[in-house]
């Protein structure tokens, strides 16, 4: 193993005695190496977890009661179940309501969908978001000003909202990554609400059909 | 013919720089490493494109990928000993010194209350296979929910404790951002889900919460994915 070599003095001439090259064996050294390196290959862990936040909205105050017109202001709603993904836009009408407006249907969608459709509609956004991105890489504006214009633009009446509802089948993973891409459009606001049987009655017979 | 001589002695190799290589790799690892809890739950987290940072003050609410629930927080071993007091007032659990001393030392725990003081005496081991079972963890249906005992206890204790810690920091750097600092020493609410874990699991602890008119803050521990915005610059 890792010792000197040496060379020489092979069967030619005389067989001295050795100079004293010393010798140390290095076996049992490499070997704990080795051993310490396996331990700590296998018990190292390197990503340190980030944590995603998500709001959710607070139980409703009986006396503080919402009227539900206000509710929806430019929203998409998406609905997660087992691998499969659905959204509507706007409001719920469900079959024979008394606005008399046709009944929401869902149109199916996928992740590369959902990324594509949140730039569209959140493009409001997006693009204030270009115009002050700008400015602070100029030095036109401070960055804690750049933040604030930031909510500012998400709390416009263009900026899009995002509710996402799931029923009893539906995988965390998919609710992840729904409120991932909820981030990657620059939405401001967005959130998971309980869904109600009118769609999930709608849901079923989408999957059925 | 040329005869081909056999060497006389053993054909020594050279193996300094595989050593060298073999120490530099341990010196990394010794220096990187950060090490893995042995927790009980085996959680696999999803991932986003989320770069904050874990919160140092939480109250963690584990689900598995079976639905099962398991908590675990942070704090030191007064706050460990407050929360451990409390929990025995309000269920009427008898725990001896032994099994207060490894509810210190816990890192997680899921079990029912009935089931805690035979939980605290297993080793690490034996306490995976406990929670292994169908309906494992700690309850958390509408009928039976012991996971708003554990919330109330753990949050009241964790806040106070912030508290103390925040009037001592205010005292020692009058200058700081009290409302910016009063915030960071709240306890924050910490949900690890499996990825497969069904999502209505997630929804009842978050229900837990609500019950409770609690902050309904929540932070996802989810490991690390590419941005596609940055990709794009």
């Amino acid at each position: 193993m890792a010792q000197i070599q040496d060379t020489g003095g092979d069967g030619k001439g005389k067989k001295r005695a050795k100079k004293g090259v010393p010798h140390i064996d290095m076996t049992p050294m490499v070997d704990l190496a080795f051993l310490l390196l396996t331990f700590f290959v296998m018990t190292t862990t390197f990503s340190k977890p980030m944590v995603m936040k998500v709001v959710y909205p607070a139980k409703p105050k009986n006396d503080k009661v919402i009227p539900p017109s206000t509710l929806i202001n430019n929203a998409l709603t998406f609905i997660l179940t087992k691998d499969r993904a659905f959204y509507y836009d706007g409001e719920f009408f469900p079959e024979g309501n008394p606005k008399a407006q046709p009944a929401t249907t869902l149109t199916e969608i996928d992740m590369a969908g959902v990324r594509k459709l949140l730039a569209e509609r959140n493009k409001f956004v997006i693009d204030k978001k270009k115009i002050y991105a700008d400015q602070l890489y100029k030095k036109e504006i401070m960055d804690t000003t750049y933040v604030n214009l930031m909510t500012e633009a998400q709390k416009d009446q263009k900026a899009v909202k995002v509710l996402i509802k799931t029923d009893d089948k539906a995988l965390t993973k998919a609710f992840v990554n729904m409120i991932d891409e909820c981030m990657i459009a620059d939405i401001g606001t967005y959130t998971h609400v309980d869904i109600n049987q009118d769609e999930l009655n709608l849901l079923n017979t989408t999957l059925n059909k | 013919m040329a005869k081909i001589s056999k060497p006389k002695s053993a054909p020594s190799i050279d193996m300094t720089p595989m050593v060298d290589l073999g120490f530099l790799l341990v010196t990394f690892f010794m220096l990187s490493a950060n090490f893995r809890t042995d927790d009980i739950a085996v959680i696999d987290i999803p991932s986003s494109i989320s770069t904050e940072l874990m919160p140092k003050d939480f109250l963690q609410i584990a689900v598995d990928q079976k639905g099962r629930t398991y908590v675990s927080f942070s704090g030191n071993e007064e706050v460990k000993r407050g929360i451990v007091a409390d929990l025995m007032d309000k269920t009427k659990l008898q725990l001896s010194q032994d099994q207060i001393n490894s509810f210190i030392e816990a890192t997680e725990i899921g079990c029912t209350f009935r089931e805690l003081p035979k939980f605290l005496d297993l080793t690490a081991e034996q306490r995976k296979e406990l929670a292994d079972v169908e309906g494992g963890g700690i309850p958390v249906d509408s009928t039976h929910n012991e996971l708003k005992i554990w919330v109330k206890v753990v949050y009241d204790r964790l806040n106070e404790d912030g508290k103390v810690r925040f009037e001592k920091m205010v005292a020692e750097n009058p200058g700081m951002d009290k409302k910016q600092l009063a915030q960071e020493m709240k306890p924050k609410f910490i949900l690890k889900a499996d990825k497969d874990a069904p999502y209505h699991f997630v929804q009842n602890v978050v229900g837990t919460f609500k019950d409770l008119d609690m902050d309904t803050k929540f932070s996802f521990i989810t490991g690390m994915a590419a941005d596609p915005r940055k990709v794009e610059q």
